[in-house]
């Protein structure tokens, strides 16, 4: 193209003669401007809904949690919603933070890669929260069993008649087996383990009181009444180290709560 | 942009406008290991748990009386033997004779107040007792305060009403108890004030009534119970403490 030709004597000469030149400057004018307010656009849209998606989170988790729980119908229902609010936020863990492909390149520029980051912080703080919070419900759930264990033990009575012995006796034994074949994970492990130990400390107890009984031996059976009534003190520690065991868990649960919401 | 959302749990606002994120404190944030820590019902069942107390069985309730009757015996008082005579006062039609046998026969039961390790023997006259057969119009003639109701103590006399001695009291009878358990009880009764014992209290509806209830006036929801009960094994009249 000749400069000289460009250059006419009226600029309404000019882009009359040139018209086909200014179209498409003009096109690429477009395009490119309309791109750049879409990515605007896009990229307002992506920090909007991972934002969402968090007020959201951090309501329904919020809302589990203000479930009551004071019959265990209630405890079960809070649990399951506690885990669903919690399965929520690892699910949204590989996609979330995914900016549309056709903008995504932009990230090179430090304001883009800056809104990345938040959402990719955002994410990762939850995410730990959430897998606190699954350790916490691995960690209740397997303790539930261990209650429901030991609540089936028929302790109703306050005196016990030599008839009722026997009975007692077969109920202790029964839950000590049981508790020892319980599943556990390293949380629970060791409140299962102090309570295998002081179940079979009971049932031993009643076994030695009802052979003492059914031996009429005087002696024999003033120690076993003591070793009984000591067996029964020993589950407190059942409580002492399930308290402690879902504190070691609860700590951190807090602290990563606090940290993502 | 702004908008403001309202949860059940505190205020969440989210600002889209600047691209900025923002939830406002939340009741729940500060209590969530509480909340949870709730769920948690281990300690409240393990600790509910408590040592049930074993009723003594029977084998062992006879070891335990054998043991304290032996025990008893062992530390009986010095006058392990109590003596009384027999008297009667007014019009007798019941028999004498009868009346001392059967009365002898339950102080030294061994049900009686000889699980407390001391025997009672008839002596001719005086003794540590007088047990008298008494015609019911000639009660108040020992003391104001008996009645020509009921059987009686004042001072060293034992006194047992004739008629109740015969026919027991209507309530009694009402209840099926037999004329002898009756004689058991009067005579127990009786001694036992004699002994130092003043009136008990039924210890709760089912129980057994201690000796020393007035089971002739009101049970008090007690079942009828001629002997006294190990908690009345005891007697200041004799020196003789309560274990």
């Amino acid at each position: 193209m000749n400069l000289k030709r460009i250059i006419s004597p009226s600029l309404g000469q000019k882009i009359y003669t040139h018209r086909k030149v200014i179209i498409i400057i003009a096109t690429i004018l477009l395009v490119v401007g309309g791109y750049a307010l879409w990515s605007k656009y896009t990229w307002d849209e992506y920090e909007v809904e991972y934002g969402k998606w968090h007020t959201t989170t951090q309501d329904q988790l919020n809302t589990a949690l203000m479930l009551p729980a004071v019959t265990e119908k209630e405890r079960l229902t809070k649990l399951g919603a506690l885990k669903k609010a919690s399965d929520g936020i690892t699910s949204a863990r590989t996609s979330l933070c995914n900016a549309n492909i056709l903008v995504s390149w932009q990230r090179i520029a430090p304001a883009f890669r800056d809104r990345e980051e938040k959402c990719q912080r955002t994410v990762d703080t939850s995410v730990a929260f959430s897998q606190k919070m699954q350790a916490v419900i691995t960690y209740l759930e397997q303790e539930q069993v261990l209650t429901g264990l030991i609540s089936a033990i028929p302790v109703g009575k306050s005196e016990l008649a030599e008839a009722d012995w026997q009975a007692q006796a077969a109920a202790w034994h029964e839950t000590a087996s049981k508790v020892k074949t319980l599943p556990s994970n390293t949380d629970f492990a060791p409140t299962k383990q102090i309570a295998a130990e002081t179940i079979v400390k009971v049932d031993v107890a009643w076994q030695e009181v009802v052979a003492a009984h059914g031996a009429k031996d005087k002696a024999r059976y003033t120690k076993a009444q003591t070793q009984l009534a000591d067996s029964y003190g020993s589950l407190d520690a059942i409580a002492v180290t399930g308290a402690k065991q879902l504190k070691i868990l609860l700590d951190p649960l807090q602290a990563a709560y606090e940290n993502a919401f | 942009m702004c908008s403001m959302t309202y949860t059940a749990t505190g205020v969440a606002l989210l600002m889209t406008g600047g691209g900025a994120s923002l939830t406002a404190a939340s009741n729940t944030s500060s209590s969530i290991s509480a909340q949870i820590a709730a769920l948690q019902t281990l300690p409240a069942v393990t600790t509910s748990i408590k040592s049930p107390t074993l009723l003594e069985p029977a084998w062992l309730q006879q070891q335990n009386a054998a043991e304290e009757a032996a025990r008893r015996q062992a530390n009986a008082p010095q006058s392990s033997v109590v003596t009384y005579s027999v008297t009667t006062r007014g019009v007798i039609t019941a028999s004498v004779a009868e009346f001392k046998s059967q009365a002898n026969a339950t102080l030294n039961d061994a049900r009686g107040w000889s699980k407390m390790g001391v025997s009672f023997q008839e002596v001719a006259s005086g003794g540590m007792f007088t047990l008298v057969l008494s015609e019911a119009s000639q009660l108040p003639t020992f003391s104001p305060g008996c009645s020509a109701e009921y059987s009686c103590r004042a001072g060293q006399y034992v006194i047992i009403n004739q008629d109740r001695w015969l026919g027991a009291t209507t309530s009694w009878n009402q209840a099926g108890g037999s004329i002898r358990d009756y004689r058991h009880m009067v005579v127990n009764h009786e001694t036992g004030h004699w002994l130092g014992h003043g009136h008990e209290a039924c210890g709760g509806v089912g129980q057994s009534a201690p000796v020393m209830q007035q089971q002739s006036i009101d049970l008090q929801g007690c079942g009828f119970n001629p002997w006294p009960l190990a908690g009345e094994l005891w007697s200041t009249q004799l020196g003789i403490k309560k274990t």
